[in-house]
């Protein structure tokens, strides 16, 4: 007999349209950029969905951010710890994406996927302590927020009921933005491993979601989760709350799935206004260095302040290149730099 | 023009008050201005003149549940008063890439969680004008 599991909702098509149309925005946005300027648009985001996948604190924490919030520094050792090991767990789920776009997979997630991902986010105990990453769970677990009873089902079945909600959420038609979100809310409720759910099941609907983007990749829905962090629990907690005592077939999808389609069109949103604010402070840079490295790097500072030389990677420069360009930016007054803040944007 | 900031008030939390004023009070001869309930959290306090700066310890109360019932748990907290331009210190910590929480009274403060990765254990930086002392 199969695990039961929460009901996959049904969703108006308007809805849904309103997200593929968001989604599709920001593909159209992004093709109409130049190379200069898509490059930068996806160093600056990349920071963004990493630091939100981990949930980082943004440095402004509420949807009346700036459009481009400064980059996170002085992180705890844990989270610097979370912050790399989910790079490489993104950079795992790119590739699938990617081999979706080529045809090599059917689908970016894989009954396997859930585990590696957790293996990879959990796998160098950025907590400090064991967490058996990568393996259910063999203990109770719960969710730590005081406003919230629910309990996760028993060890034993977590194994179970996680594979058959892969099994669902890769086979049975519907809008991947349903899928995505549903498959993210069962990781919840199931809970399956030690440390590590909530950053395994957002990087679950990141690929899904991603996977049918126009242009591979889902920019602003994670982001928007961290800037809206409290409506998030919220709606995760009214989600799980009628399945009490672990019966994740009685978990209503709806809340969190709506609060879902509505963050992937505020998300979309946000991003595009991104694009264009660096796609401007791009052609302030081009005017006064030129269509150079130069430019793309003093653009890269004036988005990410405090820029340390690991930061540049990001830019997809080689390294010569991008240590020329710095160089001749602070011997050319435009950047300063220093031991303890990096390169920044010369005051006037 | 950077800020001008001046220590105020440097708030610990500490598990028995009344160890801390042996070293504080007894041994380094720190005056102790007032001990007593606190006015607004579950807990004893005692505030020490420590020059231009007060040191108040913090005990909680544990049979009264929660030391801040409401919110997270009261930590340590040190007290910058920053001349009459809060907010350009604030955008300058944003810059450097630390989240400031502003309230609705308009008071402002780094979050514990984000004071560890500065000084490596939870401490809420609060930054307060002229007019917000005493």
């Amino acid at each position: 007999m199969k695990p039961l599991l929460p009901p996959l909702p049904s969703v108006e098509p308007e809805v849904v349209e309103r997200c593929v149309r968001a989604m599709d925005d920001v593909a159209a946005a992004l093709s109409a950029a130049d190379e200069p300027a898509r490059a930068l648009f996806t160093a600056v985001q990349h920071r963004h969905v990493v630091e939100a996948l981990t949930t980082v604190i943004p440095v402004a924490s509420t949807t009346a951010a700036p459009v481009i919030t400064p980059r996170r520094r002085f992180l705890s050792g844990a989270l610097s710890g979370r912050t790399a090991a989910v790079r490489n767990a993104l950079r795992h789920l790119d590739t699938r994406v990617a081999m979706v776009g080529l045809g090599a997979l059917d689908h970016v997630v894989a009954r396997e996927t859930p585990y590696v991902l957790n293996a990879l986010v959990e796998g160098q105990s950025p907590g400090g302590h064991e967490t058996n990453a990568g393996s259910i769970r063999v203990t109770s677990s719960s969710f730590k927020d005081a406003d919230n009873d629910y309990t996760p089902p028993e060890a034993a079945r977590c194994g179970e009921l996680l594979d058959a909600a892969v099994e669902v959420a890769t086979t049975v038609p519907a809008p991947p933005v349903v899928t995505a979100g549903w498959l993210t809310l069962s990781m919840f409720a199931i809970h399956p491993f030690v440390d590590g759910n909530g950053r395994t099941a957002r990087l679950l609907f990141h690929g899904i979601h991603s996977s049918a983007a126009g242009n591979g990749i889902d920019w602003g829905t994670i982001e928007t989760w961290g800037l809206e962090r409290h409506a998030y629990l919220s709606a995760i907690h009214r989600s799980v709350r009628p399945a009490g005592d672990g019966r994740v077939e009685l978990v209503d999808p709806l809340p969190f799935i709506g609060f879902v389609t509505a963050s992937v069109v505020a998300g979309a949103e946000r991003v595009t206004r991104r694009l264009a604010a660096l796609n401007e402070q791009l052609d302030r840079s081009q005017r006064t260095l030129g269509n150079s490295d130069e430019a793309l790097v003093h653009a890269f500072v004036w988005s990410e302040r405090n820029v340390r030389h690991a930061d540049l990677v990001e830019l997809a420069l080689p390294d010569d290149r991008a240590r020329a360009a710095c160089n001749r930016l602070v011997a050319g007054g435009h950047l300063t730099w220093s031991e303890r803040h990096g390169l920044n944007l010369r005051r006037a | 023009m950077p800020p001008e900031p001046n220590l105020v008030n440097i708030e610990l939390l500490v598990p028995r008050i009344s160890d801390a004023l042996a070293v504080f009070v007894d041994v380094l001869g720190f005056e102790l201005a007032h001990r007593g309930p606190a006015p607004d959290v579950a807990a004893e306090i005692a505030v020490l003149d420590a020059g231009s700066v007060v040191l108040t310890l913090i005990e909680p109360v544990e049979a009264a549940g929660p030391v801040v019932p409401d919110v997270t748990p009261r930590l340590s907290q040190i007290h910058v008063q920053l001349g009459d331009d809060r907010s350009a210190a604030c955008e300058a910590l944003m810059a450097a890439g630390l989240p400031v929480e502003v309230l609705d009274d308009g008071s402002s403060f780094v979050a514990p969680g984000a004071m560890v990765g500065v000084v490596g254990f939870p401490m809420a930086l609060v930054l307060r004008d002229e007019a917000d002392a005493g």
